[in-house]
């Protein structure tokens, strides 16, 4: 027994050192913007339009970081160049911070663009981009619900998924499970 | 002018597909408004998901949109192999698809046949085309061992091999399929009742359905030529020769009619599967403990209702640190309100069943 444990821990340190090397290449093969941007010229609009940093995962896929007062002004940029399917939000809690991610796809480019936004934890509104796509109406709702973000603008900004007497947001890390008490 | 009545539907309704709260306000039989009150079906998954560990989030899914289970499997499952940067051998990628798009027919037919339960002449198509719907579940259950939940798709390929015989069962099935569907399109079309109830009603236009973000058949039934196994392929859909289904005049009746289409192409992609279906390994070698490094992924899967995305953060531990899910029944269900302003009361239920909620999804 004790020989087929120690044989399965060195497999997984082995595993580990072949992800490490894995890990290495990827770092290596990293994206520029110059390399993507003989098909898709608008990042050099992108990367002159106030935005912090840019991290090209693959060649559809790129992250941008904006600073809360930018977002809206940015957000319309976007949709007059074409992202017009609003794919997601979601909200992060990043333990200092949180953090909200937008992410957008264009029908038209097939690129996905996705724009972090930190948030202070004592100050937590951002603005609502429904008036840019209707569609995340519901995905504002449910990260309000979730974190207690306020996204300033926003029609009707109430909890969606959970009821309306809940106290507290869940999915901040400082949320504590409980068990419930049946009786 | 007449009074206005607010009306309370459901949540324990049979027309509402599950745990959903509509209240509408009506002017006469006229709907004015309309407020969807959902989250009856909370259940906390993604603060689930962060308690525990990779491979044990795995049967979680079955249980997000559970008439569709192998796609949640497989959207889940790709997230966790693109944070990995693991390569899946080819011949789980054939068996992958096989099951996605037998699926995709069982999720359709489901839909099909509860779309005349809303329209009022319940049981007629339900019980043909849940005929064909128990032959693709006996299907699955040769391969999991279950009917609802499978858990097939995992980390690294699928949990087993074919079984024996699964291949000409499957195929010989298909060819009484396509006979089958031939006699739904006469049930649907020929018949003057369900067309006047679902044509030119709830019309969604091209522009509207992209703003609101509709993904799947409703986007693809207002006449937009869009799905993430053309646009953003992932597995092996390139290798196979099909095209998307779209409808004409984004009513009731072209998403049926995508549905009906939709079936007829997942056939013939599983034929073409089938045909060449390699040799090999069904899994990969992927450790007991998945311990992905640290990094974000979002992917994203053409399920039957849509775009399913998973976003994971990891932190290099064997728990994700956050795990969303971007449910295609919750972003198609917000547009009922637009769609159904001014509409008769009775046509708001048909609208309603053909954007296809399934409540385990919307919830979450």
């Amino acid at each position: 027994m004790m020989s087929e444990e120690k044989k399965s821990e060195n497999k997984i340190e082995k595993a580990e050192k072949r992800k490490e090397e894995k890990k290495d290449e990827i770092e290596e093969e990293r994206l520029t913007i110059e390399d993507i941007a003989p098909a898709f010229p608008l990042i050099y609009r992108i990367a002159e339009s106030g935005v912090e940093s840019i991290y090209i995962q693959k060649c559809n896929k790129i992250w941008v970081e904006v600073k809360r007062e930018n977002l809206l002004e940015f957000c319309s940029f976007l949709k007059e160049n074409g992202f017009d399917h609003f794919s997601c939000i979601l909200g992060v809690d990043r333990g200092e911070y949180f953090e909200v991610i937008y992410h957008i796809w264009s029908y038209i480019d097939r690129r996905m663009l996705s724009v972090r936004v930190k948030v202070p934890k004592d100050d937590p509104e951002v603005d609502s981009v429904v008036s840019i796509w209707r569609a995340a109406d519901w995905h504002e709702r449910e990260t309000y619900d979730m974190f207690g973000i306020i996204f300033r603008g926003h029609p009707d900004l109430r909890r969606i998924l959970l009821p309306d007497d809940f106290e507290g947001f869940p999915l901040r890390k400082d949320f504590k499970l409980e068990e419930r008490s049946w009786l | 002018m007449s009074e206005r009545v607010l009306l309370n539907l459901g949540p324990q309704h049979p027309s509402t597909h599950g745990v959903l709260r509509l209240v509408v306000e009506l002017e006469g039989e006229r709907v004015v408004n309309v407020t969807p009150v959902i989250g009856y079906l909370h259940r906390g998954f993604e603060k689930i998901a962060e308690n525990r560990r990779y491979i044990q989030i795995t049967p979680l899914t079955d249980k997000l949109d559970y008439v569709s289970s192998m796609a949640n499997n497989m959207a889940y499952v790709k997230a966790v192999e693109e944070l990995l940067g693991l390569e899946v051998p080819e011949r789980a990628e054939y068996i992958r698809v096989i099951v996605l798009e037998l699926q995709r027919i069982a999720s359709h037919l489901l839909a099909l046949g509860s779309i005349g339960n809303d329209l009022g002449m319940p049981f007629t198509l339900m019980m043909y085309t849940f005929r064909e719907r128990e032959t693709i579940l006996d299907l699955f259950e040769s391969l999991s061992g279950a009917r609802l939940g499978y858990n097939y798709i995992t980390i690294g390929g699928v949990m087993d091999d074919l079984p024996l015989g699964f291949t000409d069962f499957t195929l010989s099935f298909l060819r009484e399929l396509r006979q089958k569907i031939e006699e739904y399109e006469d049930l649907v079309y020929d018949n003057e009742i369900f067309v006047k109830r679902t044509e030119g009603i709830g019309v969604l236009s091209p522009k509207d359905a992209i703003n609101l973000g509709a993904t799947g058949p409703v986007l693809r039934g207002s006449g937009v030529r869009r799905d993430i196994r053309k646009e953003d392929p992932y597995s092996i859909y390139h290798y196979f020769d099909w095209r998307i289904v779209t409808g004409k005049r984004g009513d009731c009746l072209s998403r049926i009619s995508v549905w009906i289409n939709e079936m007829k192409m997942s056939a013939d992609i599983v034929e073409q599967a089938i045909e060449n279906i390699p040799p090999g390994l069904f899994r990969a070698k992927v450790s007991r403990v998945v311990r992905p490094p640290e990094g974000e992924v979002y992917s994203r899967i053409e399920s039957p209702r849509g775009e399913l995305g998973f976003h994971i953060i990891g932190d290099g531990s064997t728990h994700p640190y956050r795990l969303k899910i971007r449910s295609p029944a919750f972003c198609n269900l917000s547009i009922l309100p637009h769609l159904a302003k001014g509409v008769f009361i009775a046509d708001l239920i048909a609208i309603l069943g053909t954007l296809d909620p399934v409540f385990g999804e919307v919830d979450r």
